[in-house]
């Protein structure tokens, strides 16, 4: 079910009234799950399973750690919830993947693995994420294990955030569900408030962009370079407004109920470095991957150059999370590039503090750098392989000829973005971002609905990051 | 409480004012006793903001661009179609009729085109039509009938207005096309630029899509095979042009609209699909005595000389859609070309 379908609207209501008129906390939070399940089960009955199969591991295996302090048998549990997680993900998502590209080696030597029919369970890689955060935490014992299976139920398919994240950390939801949360009206006005910004982003903005991009992109032979900076503008915008469109109905829906989930964007296309950049955009993976995989591997804590090793395999998993392609591989490796570049550069005006003494860089053209690494990134990250990427970076960068296409709404949409980014940036005043107590914002809000209403697009529109 | 109401009223100020500007009008009808049928009324402006961005001034006989069409004593030239003919994506100086007015005054002819033309509209329509605009239009010279698809021409279910069918033989039934909604309705939301109310209408879902049962969505099997009975087609054009014959003296050509160049796959296509059944239909058109014009070089040379398309707009993919002003240009100047050709003025 997506929030943007009317269905989600009764959904949402019934669930809400329910929660209103019922006190009880266990049966609140049981209401909360099976609204949950029939969240997912709406796309597919089936793949349910999966998220049982995990509730019931890590939810066991937490409660396994406590009782031990033998660190071989907790590695034992850790490492099953790891192959059990790990693996489910695996086939999944990558089985095909995998099998496709070493096809290449298996077929000399009469291997012939053919692919599956896979269908990839909507929201496995954001579910999978929680649910071993939870158990690498336990283990670490930096959390207490979960006593409720019905706690932890909700936690791993609390419906707002299950299917496209933020990934929520055990430690932050868990403690929420221990008391009774009252539906408040503050609570209420500053969900929707969070909910109508993030729907606007997402049909408004993203969804009229797609209309522009997707025929530009898979025509981009025929379209010269000045159309192509301009679509790769947009779809910078778009799976900005579409990923962060999703996050704040999430959290919105969240707030409404009475819980709260983690921001997971702030303003990224402001970022002056890459590494800010990385802080601000889609910040419950990036804070993940520092946490559960960079930190472990060493981080920075063993030398220079491992510190660069490990970016660098912290970024390419980072993009082979995104998807089961080489591109999101490449994508992934090509930030952890930018990042290692940034940290040399960041040494070394360290190391000739003398030499560097007095040059400052403008912020602008850090600014311009951080975003032309970014812009690059996306090439790869929305083409469908490699040879289309480049042919898009070449047509981008040597001006190619072609047919022209100046859309006028991607083009008002780039201003209000650039405008917005500038207002945000040297925080000159806090009007875009809709204070929740100021007296113009439900009038805005309102105006907000209207135009999602009366523009909104025909067709289906899923978000970009349920493939994920 | 007083806070919300006066926001959302605000917000609905704030809305009218951007659907006057950016959304589509909805076009006000009335029923015309002489033509016995509807049609837009005179002295409405229609506007088109979703593709393309043009204004059209509806006059007598809900002929976009001129204000009286009976009044005119000129020769005239009708232009038969669909909405490739109505033409509202753009403005009315620019739609096929004028320019061809214009072309036709730069060269000293007094010679007036107009447009019949209504979305969805195909030859079946055109000839119930054509005696009655010409009792009220008795200098019409010739018809020139605008085609782009199979449909146009062949027997065909599920449409509004009039319908050409092959079973058990073939036949034209007079079907009258109703306006959707109370006309009433239309217009008062036209008078008071309401259009956001009727924008919010049709992006209304249908009850019957609702779905609340859980997943998977079984797959929709589209239904194989035609469900009309097989026909001939060249019986078919026959019998549309023997009827079409017999409906007027008056001299028919008709003028194929193709939809190459197409941007496909990265490429530009300059194959057209239907050029095997136009290069029949335009053998069986001479036979009867019907003219035929294919624009399908017209299109190709001009995108081959400018790298522009005849269809597509700044704010639609390019080479798809209606024509636009260029494509529009074009359709009249092949028009002029032929009706000089031929002595038709």
């Amino acid at each position: 079910m997506l929030f943007t379908q009317i269905e989600f609207a009764f959904f949402i209501i019934t669930v809400l009234l329910y929660l209103f008129w019922m006190k009880n906390n266990t049966a609140r939070k049981g209401l909360i799950l099976v609204a949950s399940y029939y969240f997912y089960a709406y796309w597919d009955y089936r793949f349910l399973c999966l998220i049982l199969v995990s509730t019931i591991v890590d939810y066991s295996i937490g409660l396994q750690l406590t009782k031990t302090l033998n660190l071989t048998r907790r590695r034992f549990f850790l490492i099953s919830s790891l192959v059990v997680n790990l693996g489910i993900l695996f086939f999944f998502k990558y089985f095909n993947f995998f099998i496709s590209s070493f096809q290449v080696i298996l077929t000399p030597l009469n291997l012939n693995v053919s692919t599956l029919n896979i269908i990839l369970p909507v929201g496995i890689s954001f579910y999978t994420f929680q649910t071993l955060s939870y158990t690498i935490d336990v283990y670490n014992k930096k959390i207490e294990p979960c006593t409720s299976l019905l706690d932890f139920a909700v936690f791993v398919a609390f419906f707002p955030q299950l299917v496209a994240g933020p990934i929520v950390r055990a430690s932050h939801f868990l403690p929420q569900l221990r008391q009774y949360v009252p539906l408040t009206k503050t609570n209420f006005l500053e969900g929707s408030r969070i909910f109508v910004i993030g729907m606007f982003k997402k049909v408004f903005v993203a969804d009229r962009l797609a209309m522009f991009i997707d025929p530009v992109i898979s025509n981009a032979a025929a379209f010269d370079g000045a159309t192509l900076w301009l679509a790769m503008f947009a779809y910078s915008i778009q799976i900005y407004c579409d990923f962060s469109g999703y996050s704040d109905m999430a959290i919105g829906i969240s707030r409404i109920m009475g819980y709260d989930l983690n921001i997971n964007f702030n303003f990224p296309y402001i970022a002056k470095s890459i590494g800010d950049f990385w802080r601000r955009w889609h910040i419950s993976l990036s804070t993940w991957i520092r946490d559960y995989l960079y930190i472990p591997m060493g981080g920075n804590r063993k030398g220079q150059r491992r510190t660069y090793i490990n970016t660098f395999v912290a970024m390419a998993l980072c993009g082979l999370w995104h998807g089961a392609a080489w591109t999101f591989v490449f994508w992934g490796i090509w930030h952890g590039f930018a990042l290692i570049v940034h940290r040399y550069w960041q040494n070394i005006k360290m190391e000739k503090a003398v030499l560097f003494q007095g040059i400052q860089f403008p912020r602008i053209a850090n600014w311009g750098l951080t975003m032309t690494v970014v812009l690059t990134g996306w090439v790869f990250f929305r083409a469908q392989d490699f040879s289309q990427a480049m042919l898009i970076l070449q047509k981008m960068f040597l001006l190619g000829e072609g047919v022209s296409w100046m859309h006028p709404f991607v083009l008002f949409i780039l201003i209000l973005t650039v405008l917005v980014h500038v207002i945000h940036d040297l925080n000159i005043t806090k009007l875009h971002m809709l204070p929740v107590n100021a007296w113009y914002t439900p009038a805005i809000l309102f105006c907000l609905i209207w135009l999602v209403v009366l523009f909104y697009p025909k067709g289906f529109q899923p978000f970009i990051y349920f493939q994920f | 409480m007083k806070k919300i109401a006066c926001s959302f009223l605000f917000s609905i100020g704030f809305t009218w004012l951007v659907s006057a500007i950016f959304i589509d009008t909805i076009e006000p009808y009335e029923w015309h006793p002489g033509l016995k049928k509807y049609v837009r009324v005179a002295g409405t402006v229609n506007r088109e903001r979703n593709e393309g961005w043009g204004s059209s001034v509806s006059g007598a006989l809900g002929i976009h661009g001129i204000p009286d069409i009976t009044k005119i004593q000129s020769r005239k030239i009708a232009i038969w179609g669909d909405s490739f003919v109505e033409a509202i994506q753009v403005d009315d100086d620019k739609k096929i009729a004028q320019v061809f007015t214009k072309i036709s005054a730069e060269n000293g002819l007094d010679l007036v085109a107009f447009g019949v033309g209504a979305l969805g509209g195909a030859v079946v329509d055109y000839y119930f039509d054509l005696p009655k605009y010409e009792r009220l239009n008795p200098t019409i010279a010739a018809h020139f009938i605008l085609i782009n698809h199979r449909r146009d021409v062949l027997p065909g279910k599920k449409r509004r207005g009039s319908l050409f069918v092959a079973d058990p033989e073939f036949k034209f039934i007079l079907k009258q096309r109703e306006p959707q909604g109370p006309l009433f309705l239309r217009k008062l939301i036209y008078d008071l630029d309401l259009n956001f109310l009727f924008a919010l209408a049709k992006s209304m879902p249908d009850l019957k899509d609702f779905r609340f049962a859980i997943g998977p969505v079984p797959q929709r099997i589209k239904a194989q095979g035609h469900s009309q009975k097989a026909y001939d087609e060249k019986a078919a054009l026959r019998f549309l042009f023997e009827k079409l014959a017999a409906q007027t003296s008056l001299p028919i050509v008709f003028v194929y609209v193709p939809r190459v160049p197409e941007l496909r796959d990265g490429r530009f296509d300059f194959t057209d699909p239907l050029a095997p059944f136009m290069k029949d239909f335009s053998k069986m058109a001479k036979t009867h005595g019907m003219g035929f014009i294919s624009l399908e070089q017209w299109f190709i040379g001009f995108h081959q000389r400018t790298g522009r398309f005849h269809s597509g707009f700044i704010n639609s993919k390019p080479g798809e859609g209606h024509l636009n002003e260029d494509g529009n240009r074009l359709v009249a100047e092949a028009i002029f070309n032929y009706i000089s050709e031929e002595n038709l003025h």
